[in-house]
Formats: C-alpha cells, sequence, structure tokens
C-alpha cells in the first residue's frame, strides 16, 4: 500500500501525490497543480525572508495566486549557490545535498523529512513507470557511496543515484577509486554483465551519461565485444550530454551502441533529467522519446531574451515549478538548461503531459536569468 | 534463538553502529542520520539475507519506523507459516 494514501490527506500536497504521475489531462491537473502550488508559495513566503523579499519585489503574494504556472515567481537556480535557503527550522535539516559546480559555486540544498518522503515518493512513481514497479539488480558505474559518504552531506551525484536504489534488490559498483582518481573496474563489470546474460534476471546498468558511453560502451565496441542482456533489462543514464557532444557522439549513435553493445532495445534505454535544486523530480524518456512532464510539476520554457513564456516548439531557458519543497524555497526554479516543447497531451505510451526536448545548457544564463536583481534582494532579504 | 523483534533490532543496531537500547519502535529515519535512502538499502538487503524474504518496492516505501518494520518482517513470515514468539 502506499504511505501517503494509507492515512487521511492532509493538504493539497499530498492530495496532489496521490495520484500517478502520468494519469492526469491538463483539465483534470490544474485544480490540483494550482491549490498545491499555492500552498507551497504561501508556506516559503511565509517562512524564508529570502524568498518573501524576491517575491515583494516581484509584486506577487501568496493571494495573487494565478491559474498559470507560467505567472508564479521564479528564482534562478544561481539563487541556490548564493546562500543556504531554508525555510524551517535548522534542526529540521537532516542532510544537504551540494551540486557538482563544474561552474562557479555549488548549489546547497537542505532536505528535512517532509522534503524527503515527497520527493522520493515522487521520483519511485516516475521511476516505476520507465523501468516497472520490482526491485532488480543493479550495476553502478560509479564508487560505492559507503565508503565514503558522509550521512549528513550528499553530493548531488550520489543523491541522483540513490533515489534508485529503491528498485535494486542487489547492487554492486564498478569505479573504485586508484592513484586520486577513479577507475572503472573493466574486469568486474565484464564478469558481472557475463553472469547476468546467463541468468536471464532483469538486471538494470546504471550509470552518468558520459561514464557509460566512453568508459563502457566505446571500449566493449572498439574491443568487438557484446553481450545479450535479457530482454527487459535496462540501461538508465543521467547526466548532461554537453561531454559527449564534444566528442560528437550524437544520440542515435548513443542509442545503436548501447544497444549493439548489450544487445538491448532502444527502449529500453532510458534517459532521466533532474537537477540539484529540485532533486527527487526526475523526467524521462525512453530510446529517442522527449521528457514527459509528471503531475508533480509543470515547465514553462522562457525566451532567452525577454524571459517571457516561449511558445511551444521555440527554444529557451527551462523554468520547472513543483510543489514537493518543504525545507527550501525550490518550488519555482529558473534553470540553465536549454530546452524546448514539443508536444502536449497524451503520449504514444499512454502518458498524459507536456513533452520536452533538452537542448543543452545555456551560456551566461545567471546573467539573464535575473542574477541582475539578486544584489538588491540581498541587501534587503536574508 | 531470537524472534524477528531481536533480530530486526540487531541489523539496526549493527547497521548504523548504535546501541540497541538507544532505538525503539518509533524510531525512524529522521532520528538517526545514516539512515538515509542508502541505509535503507543496506538494512532490506540485510534482513531479506537474514529471514529468506523479498519485499516488493511498496514495501520498502511502506514503513516510517522500526516498529513498521517489524511489522512487516512479522506479515511475510506469517503468510509463510512461521510462527513469532
Amino acid at each position: 500500500m502506499n504511505p501517503i494514501e494509507s492515512r487521511p490527506v492532509q493538504n493539497a500536497i499530498d492530495r496532489l501525490l496521490t495520484c500517478g504521475p502520468f494519469e492526469l489531462e491538463d483539465k483534470d491537473k490544474a485544480p490540483l497543480f494550482g491549490p498545491a502550488m499555492a500552498e507551497a508559495f504561501r508556506h516559503h513566503f511565509e517562512h524564508n525572508e529570502f524568498f518573501r523579499a524576491w517575491c515583494l519585489k516581484q509584486n506577487f503574494s501568496p493571494e495573487k495566486k494565478s491559474e498559470d504556472p507560467a505567472e508564479w515567481p521564479y528564482l534562478p537556480s544561481a539563487a541556490f549557490k548564493r546562500r543556504n535557503l531554508i525555510s524551517v527550522p535548522a534542526g529540521d535539516i537532516r542532510s544537504e545535498v551540494r551540486s557538482s559546480a563544474t561552474t562557479g559555486a555549488p548549489s546547497v540544498i537542505s532536505i528535512d523529512m517532509m522534503t524527503s518522503r515527497r520527493q522520493s515518493l515522487a521520483s519511485a512513481r516516475v521511476i516505476a513507470e520507465y523501468i516497472g514497479h520490482h526491485r532488480r539488480p543493479f550495476l553502478i558505474l560509479d564508487e560505492d557511496p559507503a565508503a565514503s559518504a558522509s550521512p549528513r552531506e550528499i553530493s548531488a551525484r550520489s543523491a541522483a543515484t540513490r533515489g534508485f536504489l529503491l528498485f535494486a534488490d542487489s547492487v554492486e559498483y564498478f569505479l573504485k577509486e586508484e592513484d586520486g582518481g577513479f577507475h572503472l573496474d573493466d574486469e568486474k563489470l565484464a564478469k558481472s554483465l557475463a553472469e547476468h546474460e546467463r541468468s536471464g534476471r532483469e538486471v538494470c546498468l546504471f550509470g552518468f551519461t558520459y561514464i557509460l558511453y566512453a568508459r563502457v560502451i566505446k571500449r566493449l565496441k572498439e574491443a568487438k565485444a557484446s553481450f545479450r542482456l535479457p530482454d527487459r533489462a535496462k540501461i538508465v543514464h543521467i547526466g548532461g550530454w554537453k561531454k559527449l557532444e564534444s566528442e560528437r557522439v550524437t544520440r542515435p549513435q548513443f542509442l545503436e551502441d548501447c544497444g549493439r553493445v548489450l544487445g538491448l532495445k532502444e527502449s529500453n534505454i532510458i534517459d532521466f533529467y533532474g537537477f540539484t535544486e529540485q532533486m527527487g523530480l526526475v523526467y524521462a524518456g525512453s530510446g529517442n522519446s522527449p521528457k514527459v512532464v509528471p503531475a508533480y510539476s509543470e515547465v514553462v520554457i522562457r525566451d532567452f531574451d525577454t524571459l517571457r513564456p516561449a511558445k511551444d516548439g521555440q527554444a529557451g531557458l527551462i523554468q520547472i515549478l513543483t510543489p514537493l519543497p518543504h525545507s527550501y524555497p525550490g518550488i519555482s526554479v529558473l534553470t540553465d538548461d536549454v530546452g524546448r516543447i514539443v508536444g502536449r497531451g497524451r503520449d504514444e505510451a499512454g502518458r498524459w503531459g507536456a513533452r520536452f526536448e533538452i537542448l543543452g545548457r545555456a551560456e551566461n544564463a545567471e546573467a539573464r536569468g535575473c542574477g541582475d536583481l539578486m544584489p538588491e534582494i540581498r541587501t534587503r532579504g536574508q | 534463538m531470537n524472534g524477528p523483534r531481536d533480530r530486526v533490532y540487531d541489523i539496526l543496531a549493527r547497521q548504523f553502529l548504535t546501541a540497541k537500547e538507544d532505538l525503539a519502535d518509533e524510531t525512524g529515519p529522521g532520528d538517526i542520520p545514516a539512515w538515509n535512502s542508502l541505509g535503507q538499502l543496506q538494512i532490506i538487503l540485510e534482513i531479506e539475507r537474514q529471514f529468506n524474504i523479498h519485499f516488493s518496492v511498496d514495501d520498502v516505501m511502506s514503513f516510517n519506523n522500526i516498529g513498521e518494520l517489524i511489522g512487516l518482517v512479522e506479515d511475510y513470515l506469517a503468510a509463510e507459516g512461521v510462527r513469532t514468539p
């Protein structure tokens, strides 16, 4: 039984979370999503001085709620790099997630039990829709987090991986620390893939897109090695494409090579997108399919220059709204990522929700995305 | 031989490097920093190994504290006809 459904529904956010991720048409989603967002805005407005100042600066207060998600104010993701924003008493925080900070300072997100519970539930629901509702062996192309992790401070990379562990009934890790860097244990991985090929068990190979391709698929391809994993085995990969693109590896090439080397259909190769400021919300696409927005969030694409909502099909900065974060005000965030809406309604797999593509990262997004307003808010806010 | 309650407490105390006396049926993930999703997986795998049972994804998400976890284990054992003290 679902833990949320097993007790009385107490608020609009919990009510939204009782829904499956892709079962709501727009007309059914709006009456649930709007009140949940209003509830989340009210909470952060009342309990986070910085967020309140930010909303007031944009002439917005919880009473001015709108049916249109594009009219709700948003924080640029850079806001989370400048300070640790929390909307609950410090004693309620149980962990901090830090982004990898490829450029500049890392984002820091403070998580309390309520946020953790909501995000775990939302991500589990979306993941289950794509990989199935059962547990299976996970082969993880990363280091064993138990070796080094502090229970309180978690890297975004580790946090992203952990969301999938719910679906594991055994876990093997294949990156090892050596000479100050991480190296893939090729021998161990080849042995494990061969074992799963023989066993017929539905395995999931999980890794960051670049590591998966450059360190595993490409090497196996060059060695003319291949496996035939069971029919329903999956590859789940997360993380950006920038590094692969710089090596001129296209998505079709990636899918073809992964499929050929591991004996999988493209539809069993699933790309998950998410970002630190809304950890737990994941957007998935099988093969070459676009990502589908679940019931728990909304995506708005904003024009690069005007920051006004872009038309469907037009590329712009990705803004994501979700009522799930309770301990920090990450409920409406303008990301540094570029994307476009490519469809709405029901997709071929029967999932309801807007469909979008991620096209890469914006250059100087922070400066364009309201960064110019931040200093003024800082002097007035926290 | 200890019953499932004692054995679950032993597993949790070992996993979270804490004394059994510091744990209670009401103790949950919010009370122990190491009881995160990784810690959760480790205790689940150890319980499955020791009791020879297999939880579903919903099971893994369904308990909020040690008492509920023990109840889950006892339900599985009862379904298999194992008497619990």
